[in-house]
């Protein structure tokens, strides 16, 4: 058993914090951030070419919600038919959007800034990235 | 031979008794490394759970924009390899191999074998640091690429190599980072000697290099009482633990013949290998610029070997588009661009160079492999500046995204420091050119005046020296013009454009 | 060393002060169509003269890019929003001579932060002027180093 002298004791705690700290640390800031953020109905969502992650959103009639939209590769766009809510998402950026859902039906959210498609006049890519939005009534 | 450095001004940092004291202690390593040990280990999660956004991620930011422009602007040109004293790539494979964190221990953990003696030059390291350029177009735009070549860096090949053999294998002879700081450290005004040579040759114990109770013996293969240049003492102070004579020192310096003089007064040779470097370094200095800045849009879907763009065959049903697929061609083409300018193109125009310096000259006698090697340390300075231009331009355009990404390092929506929304601006552009002209000619002016004192060492006479500078002084001249040509015309030429 | 190194330095930004002065406009009028794609600009040099009024008309065969030009420090975003055009204006007055990069100014993929391009504003007086005091400084400094220095 080596002898240990009192800077080795510390600089083993210290060691011992850093990496606690470094690489747990933001998972568990993370989680708190998001739970704290989920009572009050928010919704991450990631647009990437070609999709919305998620893509399907279920609220009830006369609840606040709240999207906070970001991109993980280029522009996209985040429109909502029928709240008339239309956002321009830069990658890497987090856009919050906070409406009442006040009317009950089934709305589209689509990509509304062109985004690119596999092959060009395929009517694929872009023109297929969508997601719902259904506000149910109580 | 010469057993004294040529200085205009020396000043012993060891004077300064709080530096003194703070570099005896046990635990000075610790504390200079783990911190750089906790923002790797930061970069590397950012790298592996972040967003893939290049721009917007701290892995791809910190390491190619701030660690890069840190480096080459400050830390070796006036550091010298005051960065590998902090460096926390060796860490964990050394405290492993020593089995404590700070104590000195008799037994070491692992095989402890010798370093193979063929493998005793940079070689190595100059083909690591040619593996990472032929990847460098990925390395610098997804962060999963940067986060698993951190993990092989930091976690996982010095840990290997510390477990296998003695010492600081790793930091002298493999570390890609390590082959170019060692190079340019030798223009730096931060050096280690010892304060006189004489007490060490009457000195029999030899702890410095044998290791005492006090500390390890140099774990970069280095012998104090023969150092002579900087280009591979990693400042790691188990040295100035071990003396028992104080005979160490730490100098601020202005004047220096570490490009000049041979290493360990003349019983080890110079090679190949660190010409090879140099020829490396300045080499990519032109294609990086021609990369990244060019605007040659064929050029950089070379170096995006992931084949990237965002309409692939690889588009997967689920939608999923960063499936990439790795082009093996094109990665062909642009690692042998690579691999071929630096070690094929550049030492064939420097050898025309040399064997025309041997015919101006005149002399018979000094072989021109010697010619060679000695004179490749005159492109030192100049291919410096052009890093420190490339780097700068870098930072100053770029150095902004890092602004907004300290707010939220993983891209998960934080905003840590209310800077997340920072614009990228640009600072400085209408004044970069000019600061990067001042910059190539005075590494000009350094550059000349090195050749001139190369060939007054090399060649026997003076009429020798004056006429085997001139053929390099050309040279050194054209290529100051090949680089204004890259920065302040703008990398135009027409039969290259597109 | 120390001064010949500063005087190099202080000669070099002194270029600076030659090219400044900017022209009047000329009168005459340049207008590029400029392509993008990721991750170039086609044609990815313009060349004009200095003092010439210069309209750039950026259009995108993929996604959403843009256009910043170095030293002039002027942008213009081209973001493909249902029913917007694909095109977007930048006009200005070369007035400052030199040779000016211009890159992407949107986030449009892994290599954004290299996309770029040329603007060449003629004479490059910068370049010009630098490229004399190199060969000035490469040939006598050698010269003086031969004669003075022992």
């Amino acid at each position: 058993m080596v002898k240990l002298r009192p800077s080795e004791l510390i600089a083993i705690v210290l060691l011992g914090l850093t990496v606690l700290v470094t690489l747990f640390g933001p998972f568990y800031f993370d989680n708190v951030t998001r739970a704290e953020k989920e009572k009050e109905h928010v919704f991450y969502v990631t647009a990437r070419q070609w999709v919305f992650e998620p893509a399907e959103f279920v609220v009830k009639k006369g609840e606040k919600v709240t999207f906070i939209v970001s991109s993980a590769d280029v522009v996209h766009g985040f429109m909502v038919t029928g709240y008339n809510i239309v956002a321009v998402i830069n990658p890497g950026e987090f856009v919050k959007i906070t409406f009442t859902a006040d009317r009950a039906g089934v709305f589209e959210i689509r990509c509304s800034v062109y985004c690119g498609e596999p092959l060009l006049n395929s009517g694929a890519g872009h023109w297929l990235m969508k997601g719902v939005l259904k506000v149910v009534e109580l | 031979m010469e057993s004294r450095q040529q200085y205009r001004w020396r000043f012993d940092l060891f004077r300064i008794p709080l530096i003194k004291w703070f570099v005896r202690k046990r635990w000075f390593q610790f504390a200079v490394i783990t911190p750089n040990l906790a923002i790797f280990f930061i970069l590397m999660i950012a790298g592996f759970y972040g967003l893939p956004v290049g721009n917007k991620n701290v892995s791809v930011l910190v390491v190619w924009i701030l660690w890069w422009a840190a480096l080459m602007i400050l830390l070796v040109p006036i550091g010298g390899r005051l960065w590998c004293m902090m460096c926390p790539m060796p860490a964990i494979g050394e405290w492993l191999q020593r089995r404590t964190l700070t104590q000195k221990n008799e037994k070491n953990l692992g095989l402890g074998k010798k370093w193979p003696k063929f493998l005793d030059n940079i070689w190595l390291q100059n083909f690591s640091f040619l593996t990472v350029s032929s990847f460098i177009g990925v390395l610098t735009t997804r962060p999963l690429a940067t986060a698993v070549m951190l993990f092989a860096l930091v976690i996982v090949l010095p840990t290997i190599l510390h477990l296998l053999f003695e010492r600081r294998v790793f930091c002298r002879y493999v570390c890609p980072v390590s082959g170019f700081i060692g190079l340019y450290s030798m223009l730096a005004p931060l050096e280690l000697r010892v304060k006189s040579r004489e007490v060490c040759l009457k000195h029999v114990g030899k702890e410095c290099f044998k290791g005492s109770e006090n500390g390890y013996g140099c774990p970069w293969y280095e012998f104090p009482q023969n150092l002579n240049r900087n280009a591979y003492c990693g400042l790691c102070m188990e040295c100035v633990k071990t003396c028992p004579l104080d005979n160490i020192a730490l100098n601020l310096r202005i004047g220096g013949d570490d490009l000049l003089v041979e290493p360990w007064h003349g019983i080890k040779k110079r090679g190949l290998d660190e010409a090879f470097k140099v020829f490396i370094m300045t080499t990519l200095s032109i294609l990086y610029a021609l990369v990244f800045v060019g605007p040659y849009g064929w050029l950089k879907d070379l170096a995006d070997v992931m084949g990237g763009a965002t309409f692939k065959e690889m588009w997967s049903p689920q939608g999923n588009l960063l499936l990439e697929s790795f082009n093996v061609e094109s990665f062909l083409l642009f690692a042998g661009l690579v691999w071929g300018s630096t070690l094929l193109a550049a030492p064939a125009v420097f050898f025309a160079f040399s064997y025309a310096a041997k015919l101006a000259s005149g002399v018979k006698h000094i072989p021109l492999k010697k010619i060679f090697i000695n004179f490749s340390y005159s492109l030192v300075p100049l291919s410096l500046m052009s890093w420190v231009a490339f780097s700068l331009y870098i930072l100053l355009v770029n150095g902004s995204y890092i602004v907004a990404a300290l707010s939220d390092p993983f891209g998960w929506g934080w905003d840590l420091f209310g800077t997340k929304h920072f614009p990228w601006t640009p600072v400085l552009t209408s004044i970069i050119p000019y600061i990067q002209a001042a910059l190539l000619i005075a590494g000009l002016y350094l550059s000349v005046k090195l050749a001139y004192r190369i060939a007054q060492r090399t060649m026997p006479s003076r009429n020798a020296a004056i006429k085997a500078a001139i053929p390099f002084a050309a040279m050194l001249t054209g290529l100051c013009l090949l680089y204004l040509g890259l920065w302040l015309d703008s990398f135009y030429w027409g039969w290259i454009a597109w | 060393m120390l001064v010949v190194f500063s005087a190099l330095v202080f000669l070099t930004s002194a270029l600076a002060f030659i090219t400044g002065p900017a022209k009047a406009v000329t009168g005459s009028t340049k207008e590029f169509v400029i392509t993008a794609r990721q991750w170039a600009y086609d044609p990815p040099v313009i060349e004009v003269e200095q003092g010439d009024e210069v309209i750039i008309r950026l259009k995108s065969t993929d996604i959403s890019h843009g256009i910043y030009i170095e030293g002039y420090d002027i942008r213009a975003d081209l973001i493909l929003e249902e029913g917007m055009p694909n095109e977007v204006v930048l006009k200005f007055v070369a007035d400052k001579p030199g040779s000016f990069i211009f890159r992407c100014s949107v986030n449009c993929g892994p290599f954004h932060p290299f996309m770029t391009g040329v603007l060449k504003v003629n004479p490059n007086y910068a370049f010009q002027g630098a490229s004399i005091l190199a060969v000035l400084t490469g040939m006598l400094s050698l010269l003086y180093l031969a004669v003075f220095r022992r």
